[in-house]
This record gives C-alpha cells, structure tokens and sequence, in this order.
C-alpha cells in the first residue's frame, strides 16, 4: 500500500534527492568503518533517532500546516519531568506514564493552539514564548534539579527489543506509520496541506481553520510528549533542560525530507529520511571518531549539499 | 423555486459603510449580474452571501434556510458556491485536491482516493474541460486552467447558487467565450447565477438582470432588455 | 487624575530610589551563569548561608543561557548600576569577563572571581586589580579523574572514551587537557578511542557511548566532563550490557551522581565543592572589605566519590558535599 504513494511523494517533493543523498551517506560511512554497517548499528541508529524522529513526525503536521513549532523539545523536556515525576511518586508505569507524558504533552499544544488562533500571531513568536514558558515549568516543577535514578521496570522499557529492534526505535517507526497515515489518509491530514498551502483558500472553502491549528499543535504536543516518554525511559531520568536546541534539530529533518518550510508540501517518507540523514551522519562520525570540531563542519557541509541536491531532479521547488 | 432573499443587509469595516440597506431577491434560472465601479461594495456583497462576512445588520435567507450568521462552510453545505476572483486555490495541492477540497470523500473514515479520481474525471469531461494531467500542481497550469478547476469544483456537488468574482478578467477570448457558455448553459439548469464583472460586453451576453451598486448601495435594478450598456456605464459613473 | 496618579508614581520612585541609595554598607553582588543547573544552585546556597553568617547582604544575579554572552554583559551592567561594594563574577567568556570588570573598578567596586579561569597577564593587560579570587581547578580536576583511572586500571592498554562539554568553555577545556595530559603521563599506553563533545547533553552523550562500544566493544573508561553527560553514558552501557567492562568516571558530584555512585552505576565522580566555593567568597569578600584582600588565587578542595568513600562517611568534606 506504500509503493504508489511512495512513488507520488518521490514526484511532489525532493524525497528522492534526500534518499539518494542518505543512501551515499551510508556508502561513504560503510567504505570507512567497518562496524558501520553492521545490523546492530543501524538499529541503534534508529533507537538514537527515536526521540528527534517522534518530535519530527509532530514537526511535519505543524509544517505542513503553514507554521512553525519552536516549543517541541522544551515540551518534550517538561513531558520527561512529568513523567518521570509520576513514576518515583505516583508509581505509575508502562501505559499509564505514556498517558501521563502524551496528556503534558498535548496541553502544551492546546496552548499554543489556542494562543495562535486567539491572538492571531505568528506561530513563530507564540511557539517562542512557549518554549520559555514550558522549558522554565521543568525548571520551576523540579526545582532546577533532574529526577533521577527511576524504578527497574520503568527503565527496562528502553531495554526491550523486538525483532532486534529495540522499543523507542519501535515507538518511533509506530508513530511515523500513524502520522503518515493521518496525512495521507484522513481529512484531517489533507486539511493540513491544505491549510498550508492557502489559509486564504481555506477559509473560503469552509475549513475550520481554528479547530483544524488547534489539532494539529495538539498532535504535535502529544508527538513531543511520547518522545520525552522516550527520552525519560531512555536516560533514567527528567531531565529540565533535556533536548536543548533540538527543536531546529527537528525543524531541520523535516525540511530536510522534501517539505516546504511555508506549508503546503510535506511528506512522513520524508520526514522520516530527513530523520535518518542526520542521524546516520551523527552515528557515522562517532564511528570514525571525528574530533567535534570537524563533525560540525561536516554537518554543516552536509545540510549544504542537501539542498544543493534538491536543484537536481523532478522538483525545482 | 429556491429564492435567494437579502433583506436590509448593512455591513461596516470599522468606521466605514461597506454595504447599507441592501435589499433583493435572486430568482432560480436567471443570471444577475452585479456592475459597479471599483470600492462600490460588489465583492463585499458577495462574500456576505457566501458567509465569509456576516452582516451586521439585516437577513439573507436561501428559501427557508437563514444564512445571516453562516460561515463559508455551512453555506458551501447549504448550496452556495463562490468562484472567488483570486480562484482560492491550493497551488501545490493537485487538481483532485482542490477538486474536493474542504469535501473530501471517505470510506470508513479514510480518504477514498480512487472514487475521487474517477468522480473527478466524469465531472471534468461533463464540463468539456480538458486538463493535462489531475496530478500535477494546479499552480503549474495556465490561467484558463486554474479557472476550469475552479469552476469544477463549484459545480462538483450541484449547487443551487452559483456567485462569480470577475471570471473573465484574466482570460483570452477563447476562453472567454467556453466561460459565458457555461454560464448559459447553468442558468438552463436552474440555478441562481451572480456574476461580478467590469466587462459589460460580457454581462450584457449573458445576463438576464443587471443591478448597479454605488458606495455600498442599489442604484439601479433593471432587466437586461430595459436597459442599455450607455445607461449602466452612466449610473456606474456618475456621481 | 493622570497628573495625580503620575505624581503618585513619581514620589514611589524617587522614595524606591533614595531607599536603595541608603542601604546598609557590605553589599555583595554575585553575577553567575544559568541557575537552572545544580551546580550553580548549590554555589548560590553556599553564598546565602555565608552571607547570613557574616552579616553581607548578598544578591546573586544568573543570566537564562550561559552561552548568550551578550546577556551576560547587560546583567553586570545591571550589577554596577546597583552600586555594591564588592562584585564577584563567574563567566566562561574571558574578554567579556574582563571587560565587565574594568567597568565596576571605574566606578570604585571592588571586583573578585569565582571559578573563572583568567590568565594572570590578561588580567594585568587589562589593568584590573582583582580582589580575590576562589574557584575549582580545572586541570587538577582532569588529572585526578586520570590518577583514578589509571588506579583502576588492570589493562596494558586500556580503551578510553572521553565525552567532552561545549567546545569553547573553559571548564572544559581545562578538564579534557588535565585528564589528556596525565593520562600520557602516567599511562603511555592508553588508547583514547574517541574525544568528542557530547554538548553537556545527556542524550547526546547516551549516543555517542552506545555508538563508540558498537565501534569498539572492549572499551574500558569513559571520562565525561559533567556528570550528567556520565549519567548518560551509564544507560548506553547498562543497555550494552556491559556494566562491568566498562568504568564511567564523571565531575561535579551532584545529587544524581552520588546516588547513582551508590547504586553502582557510576564508577566515581571527581567532586567540585560549589558550596565552598560560595561560602569561600563570601568569607573571601569579607575579609577584603576590612581591608584585607587576599589578591590570591584560591582553589577549593577536590575529592573523587567512590562507593567506599561515600559509605564510610569518613572524609570531612563530604559534610559540603550538597
């Protein structure tokens, strides 16, 4: 059922520059380490990626939609302190900490929802203010100090694996899978293209543009709050000041996947190859043990040659 | 028949009389065309209609169904269709988007891909419009294209009123042409036709009626055999 | 009614104004970096008891982002328009330190240090006179973390992994060329693996572990630069299940850390004592404002947490352990 879709995404969008791109990736790391390669080392690659890629899969909906959302780590970091708050306190577990991360989660999002349909902003200085506003509530809930040392079973749920597949990594292609089908699939993820494409079109073909941005930041909080689910069961901990400046990191995969910054273009395919581009590059040059100065220079030549590629092939957009 | 009703409409942005004590009756199976000068309130008085406005004073009511407080969504539902002068296009979304945009067809909540395609196709080929792929960015089509599509889409679920903004501002006479036909052939079919234009040529082809709107108000209602194109352009005029 | 109001106002003011001019002598303002980290929280615990003891009206200023070093410049130029006797900054930013500095002595406060790591000629290039300055010692911190794991070591040549903070901090710096230096001192033959900032990030520094033991399984050490980078490499290595192949050494001895220590997750964390640090200055400021400025580069204590030393409770310094 992917392959057709598959091919369109390839049509509309430079998705297929940044397979390419990624594929070339993997052969220049494969030619120069060996463990590269190896099936444990591209699942990690997909376990490392989970909690950036769940916040991108949020991103794309928010991008999609014509705007930007600048609060997705500081949410996603003040879901980790709840979290992880309800499980030493509350002894909460499994499911009910997933609820407990996902509910922080998609309040945040129902906030700037709402405050960008109310004050009619931008989303740009709304998802701004939110970023202080929820990063200083994980300061202000944990007193500036992380919650650390959580229960065996809340820890172990980083350590379970299927298929070799470890559960964030799972998590993560999980989400991807729903967010490609609520945008392929449903009004709601058409509307969202939609929207981007033409608020004005919109409101005069009776969408409900107001209800509609509310669900999508609402999605996108709930999108960050499963990833600071991951990133507390991942650590051990709730961590206040988790995921520092991964909100650029986030907006940068999903731009990097083919989507149109100004809404109206956007692809879970290309989300999901802009996630493994990064990550990949990351995992890449700690395998060769590139000293730090020149892995920043690399990543900055290598989000430069992405978009060089994209001059290449059936979109010029 | 279905009669489209505005009674004593007034509308204000800010300070500034848009619309006062508009007051007219739109019959089935007739094409009205509204003229005026630019700021004259045309296109505010319809964009009233299709809800994007609300009044602030007066009715508007489409047989027994009241349309003074209705937004563009509840008004598309209720049969009122507005091809907007700037189309209101999706420009990156292909033609079938845009086709069903705000409407989408569902199946078990899902998007029904294939009956759209093939709903899309027997319409357009109903219409004579030919297009040259339905996959492609309708921002990468010709004007007279974008135009075909827009129109589609405000046929697509039958409407009973049909308002158009400037339809043939932005096209070559062929197309011009193929656009006035169209609007014989839905008059023939019943439907309240509104049309906006600056080209009396055009609203003197097609119309049945013809009201001229000055500073937000009626000053002329007539039919089209008892008037002439030299007393509209002087009630447009004159000050 | 506006005139009365703004009138009203006015005389608020001018009253906030002449009560602020009028306040008691011994004024200490402190300008130190983000208060969203442990480390600096305990700092400023250790000044408010100090400063209640020894009767010194203490106001600790934090910028929001340590690395926005424009903000910095604006908080001490908030600090010299208060008017102290005596300021005491922290920054990672050299010039921009020295600049702040010059500033307050145009205007006759006194300037002290803490944990700043200025060199002595750019100080006196600078012309500024400093009080006194208190602080950790960075690149003996990187040392002892190296003396412990060469102690540890069993290995002809031990693997290492070295998780460095924001390139460009001092701190850091100083620790990774501390623990660099001894460890080629004491133990030629150690292979550093890989060197790389994992930013302070816990994530990031989980990565970069479980990435490098993918690389090299026989890793033996890693050498983080903060504890929560060590922390982090703690979950990449009880994920690897490799808890006991692998050592994590960490600095600073938060709370975390120490509970972690005493779990037996965490092999050691070299401890900075930022309470004494605190209570240092303020003593240190006291002393100079009675004339006596020690004009003397005070580093505090160091001590590495072991499980052993923890549970004997025995090192007196644990009591300042916070």
């Amino acid at each position: 059922m992917f392959a057709k879709e598959f091919l369109r995404d390839i049509n509309k969008t430079s998705l297929l520059q940044c397979i390419v791109f990624l594929l070339a990736m993997c052969l220049f790391f494969a030619l120069n380490s060996s463990a590269f390669i190896s099936p444990i080392n591209l699942c990690n690659i997909l376990t490392a990626s989970s909690v950036i890629g769940l916040m991108a899969v949020g991103a794309t909906f928010v991008i999609a939609s014509g705007c930007i959302d600048l609060a997705a780590a500081s949410i996603m970091a003040l879901s980790s302190v709840t979290c992880a708050w309800a499980a030493q306190n509350l002894h909460y577990d499994g499911l009910a900490l997933v609820g407990i991360a996902v509910a922080t989660g998609a309040l945040c999002g129902l906030t700037s929802g709402f405050l960008i349909n109310f004050t009619k902003a931008p989303s740009f200085i709304i998802t701004l203010g939110m970023l202080s506003i929820s990063r200083a509530l994980a300061f202000i809930l944990t007193g500036g100090i992380p919650i650390y040392g959580l229960e065996e079973r809340v820890t172990k749920i980083a350590e379970m694996q299927w298929f070799g597949l470890s559960l964030p990594a799972l998590i993560m292609l999980g989400g991807m899978l729903v967010g490609y089908l609520l945008l392929t699939r449903t009004r709601f993820g058409a509307h969202s293209l939609l929207l981007g494409d033409s608020q004005a079109a919109s409101e005069a073909m009776g969408l409900r543009v107001p209800l509609l941005r509310l669900a999508i930041f609402v999605l996108a909080g709930c999108f960050s709050g499963l990833a600071g689910f991951i990133f507390m069961a991942r650590t051990n901990s709730g961590d206040p000041s988790a995921g520092m400046n991964y909100e650029l990191t986030v907006i940068t995969a999903v731009v990097l996947g083919g989507a149109n910054l100004f809404g109206g273009r956007a692809t879970i395919f290309g989300t999901l190859a802009g996630v493994l581009c990064l990550g990949v590059l990351q995992n890449g040059l700690n395998l060769m043990a590139i000293s730090t100065f020149y892995q920043t220079l690399f990543i900055g030549i290598v989000l430069i040659l992405a978009s060089l590629l994209r001059r290449f092939g059936p979109n010029n957009g | 028949m279905a009669e489209l009703k505005l009674r004593a409409v007034k509308k204000m942005f800010g300070a500034t009389t848009v619309l006062q004590d508009i007051s007219v009756e739109f019959a089935g199976g007739t094409v009205t065309s509204i003229v005026g000068d630019n700021g004259a309130g045309k296109s505010t008085l319809c964009k009233t209609i299709a809800g994007v406005y609300h009044p602030d004073k007066g009715e508007i009511e489409l047989g027994d169904l009241k349309l003074t407080h209705l937004g563009p969504h509840e008004t598309r539902e209720a049969g009122i269709e507005m091809i907007y002068q700037d189309l209101a296009l999706a420009k990156q979304h292909d033609v079938i988007s845009n086709l069903y945009f705000g409407r989408e067809k569902t199946r078990f909540g899902f998007l029904d891909q294939k009956a759209m395609t093939e709903n899309a196709q027997a319409v357009l080929e109903t219409m004579g419009t030919k297009l040259p792929s339905l996959t492609k960015p309708v921002g990468l089509l010709s004007g007279g294209q974008q135009q075909a599509v827009a129109i589609a889409r405000a046929l697509l679920f039958s409407p009973r009123v049909l308002i158009m903004d400037e339809p043939t501002a932005a096209l070559a006479a062929r197309e011009i042409e193929h656009t006035l036909d169209l609007i014989k052939r839905l008059k023939e079919r019943g439907l309240i036709v509104i049309l906006i234009s600056h080209r009396l040529n055009d609203v003197f082809a097609v119309s049945d009626r013809i009201i001229v709107l000055r500073s937000g108000m009626i000053v002329a209602d007539k039919s089209v055999h008892e008037t002439s194109m030299q007393e509209v352009v002087a009630q447009i005029m004159s000050a | 009614m506006f005139a009365k109001r703004a009138l009203l106002f006015l005389c608020l003011f001018a009253g906030l104004m002449i009560n602020v001019g009028a306040q008691a002598a011994n004024r200490c303002v402190f300008v130190l970096p983000s208060l969203a980290n442990p480390y600096w929280q305990t700092v400023k615990l250790g000044i408010e008891d100090a400063a209640k003891e020894n009767e010194i009206e203490a106001t600790v200023l934090s910028v929001v982002n340590d690395q926005a070093k424009e903000e910095f410049v604006n908080l001490c130029q908030t600090a010299i328009s208060q008017n102290p006797d005596i300021l005491v900054v922290c920054t990672t930013a050299d010039s921009i330190t020295l600049r702040c500095l010059h500033e307050a002595q145009n205007h006759h406060i006194k300037v002290g240090l803490l944990d700043t790591v200025i060199s002595d000629a750019a100080i006196k290039k600078a012309g500024i006179k400093l009080s006194f300055s208190v602080g950790t010692d960075n690149v003996k911190l990187g040392e002892k973390a190296a003396q412990f794991v060469v102690s540890q070591n069993k290995l002809a040549t031990p693997k290492i992994l070295i998780l460095e903070g924001v390139i460009g901090n001092t701190c850091n710096a100083c620790r990774v060329s501390g623990f660099k230096q001894e460890l080629t001192k004491k133990l030629p033959k150690a292979k550093i693996v890989n060197s790389v900032s994992a930013e302070w990030d816990r994530l990031k520094a989980l990565n970069i572990t479980a990435d490098t033991l993918n690389r090299t399984p026989d890793l033996n050490f890693v050498f983080a630069a903060n504890d929560t980078m060590a922390l982090g490499a703690v979950e990449a290595i009880r994920l690897a299940k490799k808890n006991n192949q692998v050592m994590v050494v960490g600095v600073d001895g938060i709370a975390d850390a120490r509970k972690a220590i005493t779990a037996g997750r965490l092999t050691a964390s070299v401890a900075q004592f930022p309470y004494l640090i605190g209570k240092r200055s303020i003593e240190l400021a006291k002393e100079c404002l009675h004339g006596q400025c020690s004009q003397k580069d005070e580093k505090t204590p160091l001590l590495v947490l072991t499980k052993n030393v923890l549970e004997s409770h025995r090192d007196p310094l644990l009591k300042y352990v916070r």
